[in-house]
């Protein structure tokens, strides 16, 4: 896993460059020796032809005077140009006079005709006045131009290999800094978050390359999400665990009040003494009591899971809360409900069930957050999309900070209200989902010192089927 | 007929049916009972009808939970009565330690584990 694909980047950018610059150059070096390799044997030939007609000339009058020691020494004076490596001059009846070169390019007389075959080679007639009385042969060698060309393709050579040098290492040293050692530095970043845990700092800023500033905020940003997003789902393990610390405790309330009562009942039996209508009542309290708790839990994990069905049937809203309005004045009959309706009914699309269930939860925090006496007032209005159904009580008031969450489903645990008032803190999340489903509003209005009124809006028209999910 | 036993015991719990069944068992057995529902009525009670021989004490309450109680109890009366912590908690003897209790009723109890409480800090 450790930065192959970097290495490779790396080795093949430079591979590429030096190919591609070792190419050119070679190109350019071929090129130019060609040009130059042509020129200088294309001047060597027009030299050799110009020095054959000249020596030709100046070899007219010896020749024909049969002065050998003349024609030896023109003869000399044109082997005096190193290029020229064999001269035969054919005069008269007499021998050939032939110069060439031996192996240390010294001009020695030769009896046969040297086979020069890498060599140029002219000859031209002798001609005086008109008669021809003899020829020579002239031999230029290449051998000056080639080392003059073998110099020229060494200095290319090592021009290039210079410039491939400076390029490889050039290279070397930006990858190795711009790209190789941020890339270090985002692995020991990554290394140190997923070892630790911890965010430390990304240390990208004197690398110039822009793209490497914009890995970095991405890198940190996605690092920052991602350890928000783990930190989140801890946060969440941790409040559900309360939760259930919560739920369990609230639990044993009722548990333990009916193990006593049904132990004092078998005490009031063995002693012969009468069970009273009261303590049956209580067992009878408790029990709801502890129903109450079940479903709530059971309505939070049907709407987590998304099994909360609303069953809606078409029912008179006024008549629903009356009914449960009334139901209440005779459960608490020292509570004073003001109860402020229209006249006439209002029929929506509702399950009636579960918007009791909704008045049942607002009804009894209203009850239990107010002081006794405290008047509860429970009113319906109408508007022209929406019903609201609104609850006030004259309780203390809810600060903003805690009205925020109040519908959320672990109030209890996030409020740290627990030691305060009894319950799971359920029933408003409850009451929410169900308001929802129904495709309204639920809310509170509350102001510290100034008691809170609570309420839920329901659509009055559905257009087309309802939609209950 | 068993003898009758002598002591006023002092239940603070808030709620009304377990105060009730306390009560009523403490009362069969031949002691004095009284509830208070919340810390602040309980320390009200010792100042009116105390000395109390045994309380029993709820910790989540209303108005005054059983820890402020118990800081208020010690540092007006010092260790007078014994004090049985009544609690849903996980653990139970933990919270006893918490307020210095004497002893624990870990929720929920039998009539009979509480019948046993008061007889080992007030025997007849």
């Amino acid at each position: 896993m450790k930065l192959p694909v970097v290495r490779s980047i790396v080795f093949y950018v430079s591979i590429l460059l030096v190919v591609t610059v070792t190419l050119a150059l070679g190109m350019y070096g071929f090129l130019n020796y060609s040009e130059i390799k042509n020129s200088r044997i294309s001047n060597l030939k027009s030299n050799l032809s110009i020095q054959t007609s000249q020596l030709s000339i100046a070899l007219a009058l010896p020749g024909w005077n049969l002065d050998n020691f003349g024609v030896d020494r023109i003869i000399d004076s044109f082997l005096l140009d190193r290029n020229i490596s064999a001269v035969v001059v054919d005069v008269g009846d007499e021998e050939k006079s032939i110069r060439i070169r031996d192996s240390d390019w010294q001009i020695v007389t030769s009896k046969t005709v040297p086979i020069l075959t890498e060599e140029f080679k002219e000859e031209k007639e002798i001609v005086f006045k008109n008669e021809v009385i003899g020829s020579v042969q002239v031999y230029v060698t290449p051998k000056f131009i080639q080392q003059e060309l073998i110099g020229i393709v060494i200095r290319i050579v090592f021009f290039t290999v210079v410039l491939d040098l400076v390029l490889v290492l050039l290279l070397y040293f930006l990858l190795s800094r711009n790209v190789l050692k941020p890339l270090t530095e985002i692995e020991r970043y990554a290394l140190a978050v997923s070892s630790t845990g911890a965010v430390p700092n990304l240390q990208m800023g004197r690398y110039f390359l822009t793209e490497f500033r914009s890995l970095t905020v991405s890198i940190e940003d996605m690092v920052t999400q991602l350890i928000k997003a783990k930190s989140d789902a801890e946060l969440i393990g941790n409040i559900k665990s309360q939760f259930l610390d919560i739920a369990a405790h609230e639990l044993k309330t009722p548990v333990t009040a009916l193990g006593l009562l049904v132990d004092m009942a078998n005490v009031y039996v063995s002693k012969g003494m009468p069970l009273g209508l009261s303590d049956l009542e209580r067992i009878k309290k408790q029990t709801h009591r502890l129903k109450t708790l079940l479903e709530d839990l059971l309505d939070v994990s049907r709407m987590e899971r998304g099994f909360l069905v609303m069953r809606p049937v078409h029912a008179d809203i006024v008549a629903l809360v009356s009914e449960s309005v009334d139901d209440y004045r005779n459960q608490v009959p020292s509570r004073n409900f003001i109860f402020t309706k229209p006249d006439a009914a209002i029929i929506l699309d509702i399950d009636p069930e579960r918007i009791n269930q909704v008045l049942g939860n607002l009804l009894n925090n209203a009850i239990h957050y107010s002081p006794e006496g405290s008047p509860i007032e429970v009113s319906i209005s109408a508007s022209e999309k929406v019903i609201r159904v609104s609850i006030k009580d004259y309780g203390p008031g809810i600060s903003e900070k805690l009205q925020a969450k109040l519908f959320t489903r672990f109030f209890r645990v996030i409020s740290n209200e627990s030691a305060i008032h009894p319950g799971l803190g359920l029933g408003l999340y409850i009451s929410r989902s169900i308001i929802e489903m129904h495709g309204g509003v639920i809310g509170v209005n509350s102001e510290e010192g100034h008691g809170s009124t609570f309420y839920f809006d329901l659509p009055r028209v559905h257009s087309g089927t309802p939609e209950f999910n | 007929m068993m003898s009758k036993a002598s002591g006023k015991i002092l239940i603070i719990e808030d709620d009304k049916d377990i105060a009730f069944v306390l009560k009523t068992i403490i009362e069969l057995d031949g002691y004095t009972a009284l509830i208070a529902e919340n810390g602040k009525i309980a320390l009200d009670l010792i100042k009116s009808d105390g000395p109390f021989q045994l309380i029993f004490l709820d910790m989540q309450m209303p108005v005054m939970n059983g820890w402020l109680f118990a800081e208020n109890f010690y540092s007006l009366y010092g260790h007078a009565s014994p004090i049985v912590v009544m609690t849903a908690a996980a653990d139970s003897k933990q919270r006893a330690k918490e307020v210095n209790a004497n002893d624990c009723l870990a929720k929920p109890f039998e009539v009979t584990d509480f019948q046993a409480m008061v007889q080992k800090y007030l025997p007849h």
